[in-house]
């Protein structure tokens, strides 16, 4: 249930090499996989929500930690989900100009778009791992009461972007050996 | 480079990639890395971690998912449905009585979903069979999904505007307030439009409501109604009297929402996953633009683009009332295009400090903006409350398009009528103040 549904044109699907069409299917699971975490930890942002109401509410006590941690578990959903995304084909795009191109033109297009895409998922896995290795090497922790490690959250942005920016470039392999076979 | 070139160039590489295809938010965030990168080399590029980090991690944008996630549950329970069916009983008798329950059920639908798209899905799913059952007109019908499904984002909670709360520092409370008496004055005028219309061409819809089955009784209908409307009032009351926070009170509806799908038992555990699992997906599918928006907001900083068109228009005597109307071409332009949000998170990032030089408020700004973008999933070719009507009814997409115009003319009224009294969105916001 959990893997990406997507509309993998079985006659095209033929045409991948073994190995490419191997890396697919491992992506698909990985991607799967994540969205179950994502599933977990929305839950348990879900339930850290519920419990500081009704402890300030009740009780007149805070938790003290739910805005953080709610935040760093929503990084962690948004990352763990992010693949799953895409996969199923669900990130946004603007349909328009694809409508309007032939056939051939529009493979060349997409095979582009998914450079561009790969391009920025791989500058925010970049980005991202140089923030977590600089909290690591300075050892820094939150503002808030918990003086969480940051380096521990921090770790969700690298990894997430990083096969985020497989699976572009899964898609970037797929769309050009396509285009070749074709020629 | 000047600004204006700066800007033109970040137009024009945007305007190509999305005309290429590529992701919305993939395009959004390589512009942003190639303005900070010609604005100040690789210098800079340490903070777009930070950038990401601190946006990954807002507890203003943790009400996304949650949000998401109790209008799924809502839908997946049958509880949406249940609510429909309840609406239609109390209006029964009423010329266009279904008509009005779509405005009623999208105007009701929208204070749990947060997004046009999922209103207008969720009561057409229910509407289109019945109402072509009932010999409605298709005009009617599908006219008040699109139009009922634009209150989707106006009446809190709304996506759009938790984006707009996030990206430009402003209470996402008083802007969730801000827009109540808007989203019920314009249901209010689809409703009003409605009965004209029928008044005038009562063929648009079935002589009676005979249908061939016993009517159930109103109190049946009150019964239906109930559970979204304690949902409804729980949450919104709750971040009216200051209880939770807007984001507390997302996961508190998730919660009330859970247990009344239990209670009536509608919800099952297939649902509650595909419930999660498109609270996962959606919530994603906004913060891969939302993110990568942020990059060309620092882009945009870093160039000082916005800083100079603000002076600019400052300097060419453009007025607040002209500004405002060539903000409403440019939205229907775009909108054409572009999904609502996408515009926003592309526009804001430059146009915000010019909101601010013309005297705009920026809790009413975001009402307006909100309503542009509605305005947006109204206009063909990409209206998305257009593709998304018409992938349940299978109408022609000009059939949809032209019974939407007068909704969309409606909003366009109603947007001058915003400007010229601005109290409709702020008292609200002002009443929680005091």
């Amino acid at each position: 249930m959990l893997i990406p549904e997507r509309n993998n044109e079985p006659d095209l699907q033929a045409a991948l090499p073994k190995w490419l069409r191997g890396l697919q299917r491992a992506l698909d699971i990985v991607a799967g996989g994540l969205l179950a975490v994502a599933i977990v930890v929305l839950i348990l942002v879900l339930c850290l929500m519920n419990i500081e109401i009704f402890s300030r509410t009740l009780f007149g006590e805070s938790t003290l930690v739910a805005d953080e941690y709610a935040g760093y578990g929503f990084a962690l959903v948004i990352m763990a989900g992010l693949t799953y995304a895409h996969r199923s084909g669900a990130l946004l795009h603007v349909e328009f100009g694809r409508r309007l191109m032939g056939r051939r033109t529009r493979a060349i297009s997409l095979a582009l778009a998914s450079v561009v895409s790969l391009s920025a998922s791989g500058f925010a896995a970049f980005v991202g791992y140089k923030t977590w290795a600089l909290s690591w090497l300075f050892g820094s922790t939150s503002a808030f009461s918990s003086d969480t490690p940051l380096w521990i959250p921090q770790a969700a942005v690298p990894i997430g972007f990083s096969i985020l920016a497989l699976s572009f470039a899964e898609e970037f392999l797929r769309r050009t050996t396509l285009i070749l076979k074709a020629a | 480079m000047e600004w204006s070139q700066t800007l033109l160039l970040y137009g024009v590489l945007i305007g190509c990639f999305l005309f290429g295809g590529v992701l919305i938010g993939a395009a959004i965030g390589v512009v942003g890395i190639v303005g900070v990168t010609l604005a100040s080399g690789t210098r800079l590029w340490p903070t777009f971690g930070d950038v990401i980090w601190n946006t990954a991690t807002s507890f203003t944008l943790v009400a996304i998912p949650l949000f998401v996630l109790m209008g799924e549950i809502i839908l997946r329970s049958g509880l949406a449905s249940r609510f429909y069916g309840g609406v239609a009983d109390l209006l029964r008798g009423v010329p266009g009585a279904l008509a009005h329950t779509n405005i009623v059920g999208c105007a009701a639908f929208s204070a749990l979903a947060g997004s046009t798209v999922a209103t207008a899905m969720t009561v057409g799913t229910v509407a289109v069979p019945e109402m072509r059952r009932r010999r409605y007109s298709d005009v009617l019908t599908l006219g008040s999904l699109t139009g009922g499904g634009c209150l989707g984002i106006l009446i809190p909670p709304s996506i759009p505007m938790i984006v707009y709360a996030s990206i430009t520092q402003t209470s996402v409370l008083a802007i969730f307030m801000a827009g109540i008496l808007p989203g019920l004055l314009l249901a209010a005028a689809f409703v009003l439009y409605i009965s004209l219309r029928v008044l005038l061409q009562p063929g648009l819809g079935p002589s009676g409501e005979a249908t061939g089955e016993a009517p159930r009784s109103r109190l049946n209908g009150l019964r239906d109604c109930l559970p979204v409307a304690v949902l409804i009032m729980a949450v919104i009351s709750s971040m009216y009297f200051g209880i939770v926070t807007p984001t507390e009170a997302a996961g508190f509806g998730s919660l009330l929402a859970l247990l009344l799908g239990l209670l009536y038992r509608d919800l099952d555990l297939k649902s509650l996953m595909l419930a999660l699992r498109n609270a996962v997906t959606t919530s994603c599918v906004v913060m891969f633009i939302t993110l990568f928006a942020q990059f060309l907001s620092f882009a945009v900083t870093t160039s000082g683009v916005s800083r100079d068109l603000s002076v600019a228009l400052a300097d060419a005597g453009i007025g607040p009332f002209v500004f405002f109307c060539l903000l409403i071409a440019i939205y229907v332009v775009i909108g054409m295009f572009i999904d609502g949000l996408s515009i926003m998170l592309l526009t804001v990032p430059v146009l915000f400090p010019v909101f601010e030089v013309m005297g705009y408020d920026a809790v009413w700004m975001g009402v307006v903006l909100v309503l542009l973008i509605e305005l947006g999933a109204l206009t063909p070719p990409m209206g998305l409350n257009l593709l998304a009507v018409q992938s349940i009814s299978n109408a022609p997409l000009g059939v949809i398009g032209r019974s939407s115009l007068p909704y969309a003319v409606i909003i366009l009224g109603f947007c001058l009528l915003l400007y010229a009294v601005p109290q409709i969105a702020l008292l609200i916001p002002e009443l929680v103040r005091r």
